[in-house]
């Protein structure tokens, strides 16, 4: 498909400072999970059997639909920062709400997961993971771990986004200064490469 | 001007095309994680995770139109966290 690169020199829309900031911050996050993936891991090693009857326990279907999210919403905004490029600010207007929606479309499913576990009876401290072995009280513990820190990382995602959208709408940003905006789509985007890999982990590979 | 930046991002079509080839590859990483259990191709999902980080970095996050600069850095933090792998995994492995 043929398409058109849009290029910028003026000061202040790719702020070099302020982005380079953004992705030192994003190195600390991402420094953040990898350290629990590398605890993961170790643990995996450790008890590859408990781990895998603990991964085929978890519901796959939901976690594939919410992947199926996560990348759209990334598509979404995406699309926002060329539409507030090219000036077209209804455009980045609606992909904002559409990323904000799928944000809680994913929260939303993402509960429904939970809840599902809960009712089994799977969660910390419950009385019924006692019954089940040390690699599977070690996943679960893990996975309560890693995908609630993501799921609050996706909602100050939201909330950063939301912020974004009122200043898209009262034209703080605008297509003459949005640095801010994409700054906060790297953030959103950083949030959807740590989900890929607790998908991964979590319920295909384990 | 101390701030000028020459940056460049790509349109709504390449978007369109690399979103539609994410999805595709979270059914085909789906698909080998039910299938796929024996040696190697048990790590193929991971694979496919690295292809799809690739591009949405590449393209989503812009790194393929950025700075020389900020690949330079994401490169450097990414090389950082493969050699703690290698050292974790030279310690797991050899307990």
């Amino acid at each position: 498909m043929r398409d058109t690169i849009l290029e910028d020199t003026e000061a202040g829309n790719g702020d070099t400072t302020s982005k380079f900031g953004m992705w030192l911050f994003l190195f600390t996050e991402l420094f953040l999970f990898v350290v629990l993936f590398f605890v993961f891991l170790s643990y995996r090693a450790s008890y590859p059997e408990g781990f895998h009857h603990a991964s085929i326990r978890l519901n796959g279907v939901i976690a594939t639909a919410n992947t199926f999210i996560l990348l759209t919403s990334s598509f979404a905004v995406a699309i926002s920062i060329v539409a507030i490029r090219k000036g077209h600010k209804r455009v980045t207007i609606w992909a904002l709400i559409v990323t904000i929606a799928l944000g809680v479309l994913f929260l939303v499913m993402k509960g429904f997961e939970w809840r599902e576990k809960i009712e089994h009876g799977i969660y910390p401290t419950a009385k019924g993971l006692s019954g089940l072995g040390e690699g599977e009280n070690l996943f679960y513990g893990l996975y309560y771990l890693m995908t609630g820190l993501h799921a609050l990382h996706v909602i100050g995602g939201i909330v950063l986004l939301f912020v974004m959208l009122c200043f898209v709408g009262n034209g703080r940003v605008s297509r003459g200064s949005y640095g801010a905006l994409e700054n906060s789509a790297l953030y959103w985007h950083l949030v959807d490469i740590i989900w890929i890999y607790l998908f991964s982990f979590f319920y295909l590979v384990s | 001007m101390a701030n000028e930046t020459h940056n460049k991002t790509p349109g709504y079509g390449t978007f369109l095309v690399v979103w539609g080839t994410v999805l595709v590859l979270t059914i085909a990483a789906a698909a080998s994680g039910r299938l796929l259990n024996e040696g190697l191709w048990k790590s193929f999902p991971l694979f496919i995770a690295l292809v799809k980080t690739v591009l949405i970095a590449s393209f989503f996050m812009n790194l393929k139109y950025e700075r020389g600069f900020f690949r330079v850095m994401v490169f450097v933090v990414l090389g950082v966290i493969l050699i703690l792998g290698l050292f974790l995994y030279t310690d797991v492995g050899y307990r």
